[in-house]
């Protein structure tokens, strides 16, 4: 694999990971430290997600779609609707293009899918976070 | 000639008049198409008698290429690419095209008629090489053919000093859902760029197994910087950005030149909003009308198919027709998905109109309220624009008039002085929901009941019986609500039996629930297609009945000892409890027969939060519906919410399920109802 330079680390950006699954989590969490980024919250749902949002205002959100309580696609939704300059990035396996594209049209900056795969996921979050607003 | 190795078995004398009648349509045809040619123009090779030649050639060519008559069917395919490339401009009708379309007829004659008399004809190599000659010449010249509206995209943006740019994207590969990729990629670029075209589009299927996106685009910026705003990690590797030429694209520019109409709908367009087309909406139900006789089609073919799959279960052709049958499927599904969605219109449409109407009221009654409007944005189908208007302005008139109090009231009972009215649209499940909800007063369950007595409609021991949530139900009650009018505001004649009649009109349903002080919430539901739906058939009484795929929660085989009475009413014990059990004529005599059978069916129907189970005979499958209207003067039940024509042709009546529920659980007259009680002890597992 080719070295992943941290060249966002100085600013260390913050990250929300939202996800069910611990090991999911962890794993996307990788991603961030290559980057050199600053996981700030993790939420298992999509209505912590929607909270801790709001709390912690982080730089990028990792969002998953399926999950309990409330979809992923509900909380980018909501997040969207009331910071419009939100940056949700969707994780989401191979099966859901259909949900995926639905939270492209309602403002989610890119998509991962799973299994992810560490140097194409962090080349996303770079990209992403140097967008303009 | 090899039709030995035809699959069809055929008796030779059928054969033979199979032949003769496609050599006497044959000949016909190439008559008419030599005419047809004749008649063409230099100018005009977009219109009717392009699409005539079109078709008259791909007939022939079917039929031509069944009877095995190779070699004038692969003729006739080229013939067919060339008047595909006159169409799309990429070549122009001269001497030559002439020349070699009608020589093309001459042959197939010639073909024909030397096989009619078993003899073979030799299709000359120089016509194959003039015509291999045109159509690299028309390969070569790619023009980009574009659609009326598309052309109107691009003049506005060459009026506006954008440029035109082709964009060859190449995905990357690791990119997985390319279909996602590429919308994402233009959600991108959207700010940047007018997408004039896409190909293949996104919501093409055939887009998952692309290498390459192409899009041709309008836009201020100069092709290297647009090119670096398409390279997107995950999504794109490769990007070539190419400005083209105007004057190439915009095709036949006399014809911009002189009448103009392009330049005249240019100027009247409104810039900030270019990305419409407006069509008459007739067109688009035409469209949705030909799309449900498609639907039959394709339920006919269905049927055929698996009955030719059960009588020959080995021939090789059946599997051939599996597949074509999913192949068309598919795609049907698309273009009914497409149509439907041309058919969608934001719900703000109707309610815009309410807060002026809430304003005036409110002005006129003295009373403070505010209108909240939530999920306008929320897409219906353009029938339902149409119609839920009326029903919904009348339950917020009943709102300002009847659910809200005077502001002085409202204080006293220490709430804000100004009332609150949210009407809000929401999509759920395959579902349109529509709530209108009041802070007001909320609706005297005691008092519905004590009117419904006193008018006649329940008895007291049946008002006693009623629980409040059913009670609500009476203002329903044809009569029952413009009984008693108080003012003039909602005293226009329309009474809440006629919002249900209106909502249940569209198939849909509409529910109250109300708490006394603290208001009232009317939920209307419609179904998300108003034309199609999925259904499943039962058997009762030896006829066949349709039931809306989604009213149905459960399927359950019951035996009689399954069945319990509670009070008179049939019920099956759930686990949640008991089931209220009913036939399909309303209650009694039917269900009970069914019962007696040791095998029968029980449908868990539910329906605004309410369920009882269906007593059927038998299950007869899932199928897809055209819901046509049924005329009130021949099926006068509400029980019957349309009628559909089964792929056998036959025609089923579809049950309205919400009025199904209500008479099994409150019709006071034709059921004698009955109130569940529980039951004393544990016969309920």
């Amino acid at each position: 694999m080719r070295p992943i330079t941290s060249e966002v680390d100085k600013s260390a950006y913050s990250f929300l990971i939202v996800d069910d699954s611990l090991f999911a989590r962890k794993n996307i969490a990788k991603a961030v430290e290559a980057i050199g980024g600053n996981v700030v919250g993790e939420a298992v749902n999509g209505r912590e997600a929607v909270e801790k949002y709001f709390e912690l205002r982080p730089d990028l959100v990792l969002m998953d779609i399926s999950m309990p309580e409330m979809e992923g696609i509900e909380a980018l939704g909501l997040i969207r609707e009331r910071d419009s300059s939100a940056k949700v990035v969707i994780v989401s396996s191979l099966g859901h293009q259909e949900m995926v594209k639905k939270g492209i049209s309602l403002g989610a900056k890119h998509f991962i899918s799973k299994p992810v795969v560490l140097e194409k996921a962090a080349d996303i979050i770079k990209f992403v976070l140097a967008q303009k607003g | 000639m090899d039709h030995e190795n035809d699959t069809i078995m055929l008796t030779e004398e059928e054969l033979d008049a199979l032949k003769e009648t496609f050599y006497a349509q044959a000949l016909e045809m190439s008559e008419e198409l030599t005419a047809e040619i004749l008649s063409l123009e230099a100018n005009d090779c977009a219109g009717e008698p392009v699409k005539r030649i079109k078709r008259y050639f791909h007939t022939l060519k079917g039929d031509s290429s069944s009877i095995g008559l190779k070699a004038i069917s692969e003729l006739i395919h080229s013939a067919e690419d060339l008047m595909a490339a006159l169409e799309d401009r990429s070549i122009a009708l001269d001497g030559a095209v002439l020349e070699v379309l009608l020589k093309s007829v001459d042959e197939i004659e010639k073909a024909i008629s030397a096989d009619r008399l078993g003899s073979k004809h030799e299709i000359p190599t120089r016509l194959k090489e003039d015509m291999e000659q045109l159509l690299g010449k028309a390969r070569g010249t790619p023009r980009l053919a574009m659609t009326e509206y598309e052309e109107l995209v691009l003049s506005t943006s060459l009026a506006e000093g954008m440029k035109i740019y082709r964009l060859t994207l190449e995905f990357s590969g690791d990119c997985v859902m390319k279909s996602a990729s590429a919308l994402l990629l233009l959600q991108y670029l959207s700010s940047e760029m007018e997408a004039i075209r896409v190909s293949p589009s996104p919501e093409d299927p055939a887009i998952e197994s692309a290498r390459f996106f192409e899009c041709i685009a309008a836009s201020k910026r100069p092709a290297h910087e647009l090119k670096k705003l398409c390279l997107i990690p995950g999504v794109t590797s490769k990007a070539a950005c190419e400005e083209l030429d105007a004057a190439s694209i915009v095709a036949s520019p006399e014809k911009a030149g002189t009448e103009t109409p392009v330049d005249s709908v240019d100027r009247g367009l409104d810039k900030a909003a270019p990305a419409t087309i407006r069509v008459l909406s007739e067109r688009v139900d035409q469209m949705m009308d030909l799309v449900g006789e498609l639907v039959m089609g394709r339920s006919m073919i269905e049927e055929l198919v698996g009955r030719f799959e059960a009588r020959y279960p080995k021939d090789e052709l059946v599997h051939g027709f599996v597949k074509a049958r999913s192949f068309i499927s598919r795609s049907l599904s698309d273009l009914q998905r497409s149509v439907m969605s041309i058919r969608m219109i934001p719900v703000e449409k109707v309610f815009r109109r309410f807060p002026r109407m809430v304003r005036d009221l409110s002005n006129s009654s003295g009373k403070e309220i505010s209108l909240l409007l939530k999920g306008e944005r929320t897409e219906i189908d353009k029938a339902l624009v149409d119609v839920i208007g009326e029903p919904l302005l009348h339950i917020i008139r009943n709102a300002v008039d009847h659910g809200m109090e005077t502001s002085a009231d409202r204080k006293k009972a220490g709430k804000p002085a100004e009332g609150t009215i949210t009407v809000e649209a929401c999509h759920r499940d395959s579902e349109i929901v529509i709530r209108v909800a009041d802070d007001g007063r909320g609706m005297d369950a005691g008092r519905l009941k004590e009117k419904a007595v006193s008018m006649g409609y329940v008895s007291p021991e049946q008002a006693g019986a009623m629980e409040d949530s059913e009670a609500l139900r009476l203002i329903f009650i044809p009569g029952f609500s413009t009984a008693e009018k108080v003012s003039g505001i909602s005293g226009r004649g329309i009474g809440m039996d006629i919002v249900k009649e209106t909502v249940e009109g569209m198939r849909g349903s509409v529910s109250v629930v109300s708490s006394p002080g603290k208001g009232t919430e009317f939920t209307l539901r419609f179904p998300l297609t108003l034309s199609i739906m999925r259904a499943v058939l039962v058997r009762a009484g030896g006829t066949m009945y349709a039931l809306p795929l989604g009213s149905v929660a459960d399927i359950k085989r019951v035996r009689p000892h399954d069945i319990d009475s509670l009070t008179g009413m049939d019920v099956l014990n759930l686990k949640g409890g008991p089931l209220p059990l009913t036939g399909i004529d309303g209650h009694g005599a039917e269900n009970r027969a069914g019962l007696r059978r040791s095998k029968a069916f029980v449908l868990t129907l539910k329906h605004g939060g309410r369920k009882v189970g269906l007593v059927v005979d038998s299950l007869a499958g899932e199928e897809e519906l055209v819901v046509k209207a049924v005329d009130d003067a021949i099926v006068s039940t509400p029980l019957v919410s349309g009628a559909s024509i089964l792929g056998n042709g036959k025609v089923v009546l579809i049950l309205n399920i919400g009025e199904l529920i209500s008479r099994t659980l409150t019709n006071p007259e034709s059921l004698g109802y009955r109130r569940f009680e529980r039951k004393p002890t544990g016969t309920n597992g």
